[in-house]
């Protein structure tokens, strides 16, 4: 997941690299991903996230679609 | 009730994370030290976090190549809070720093991916300011474990 100037910088970007276009959206988006995904990361009892608690945490990012299911519906 | 080997490896993934913390990627025998515990005990407990994807190796070592949201090497992606600064494996790990951290500030540094330019944002009061710019996601939620170091 990375970072780039503007939409045109992806497009160009995956031109060069023949990198398919995948998921674009906003820096507030991914700070809320990133808030959601992280915040509970250094509790003792922590244990990674079941597809369906994942899938919660994208759409609350507003991040839904076939792109961020982690497995078939 | 958590069994021993459960146990550990809570402990050690914690142990882990406070290294970085710290300041400095930690290895098998300081996350040992830091625990009272065995090396050998601790290098099956890191196999075993890495089998369960909370850490990644470096294939064939015990050197923790990613702790997310930390990045056991010099990666494109910084983010600094109060003062102390990390690598992260990408933007959402960076953002996730200051997350993990309960930190409301910090400043993220990376590059374009595509001219390089260098980029920052400031994450402040719930909000982002900085460069103007866009994140994209090139591998699908499904593939992201096919080769999480590109992911």
């Amino acid at each position: 997941m990375r970072l780039f100037r503007s939409e045109e910088h992806i497009d160009r970007h995956n031109a060069a690299t023949g990198q398919p276009r995948g998921a674009v959206f906003s820096v507030e988006q991914c700070r809320e991903l990133a808030q959601r995904w992280f915040a509970d990361r250094l509790a003792p009892d922590w244990r990674r996230r079941t597809p369906d608690e994942a899938h919660a945490i994208f759409a609350a990012a507003g991040l839904t679609g076939p792109f961020w299911r982690l497995t078939p519906p | 009730m958590p069994d021993d080997t459960t146990m550990l490896d809570a402990r050690v993934r914690l142990a882990i994370l406070q290294g970085f913390i710290d300041g400095d990627t930690p290895s098998m025998a300081t996350v040992a030290a830091a625990l009272g515990e065995p090396a050998s005990d601790v290098a099956v407990s890191f196999e075993r976090l890495a089998v369960g994807r909370a850490i990644v190796l470096t294939p064939g070592t015990h050197e923790i190549r990613m702790a997310a949201p930390f990045a056991g090497k010099p990666t494109d992606f910084r983010a600094t809070v109060a003062g102390s600064a990390w690598f992260a494996n990408c933007i959402w790990d960076a953002m996730g720093i200051p997350a993990m951290l309960g930190a409301p500030d910090a400043r993220i540094e990376t590059v374009c991916a595509d001219c390089n330019t260098l980029l920052h944002l400031d994450l402040r009061d719930g909000g982002v300011t900085g460069d103007a710019t866009v994140v994209h996601f090139a591998v699908p939620a499904a593939r992201w474990w096919e080769n999480i170091v590109f992911t």
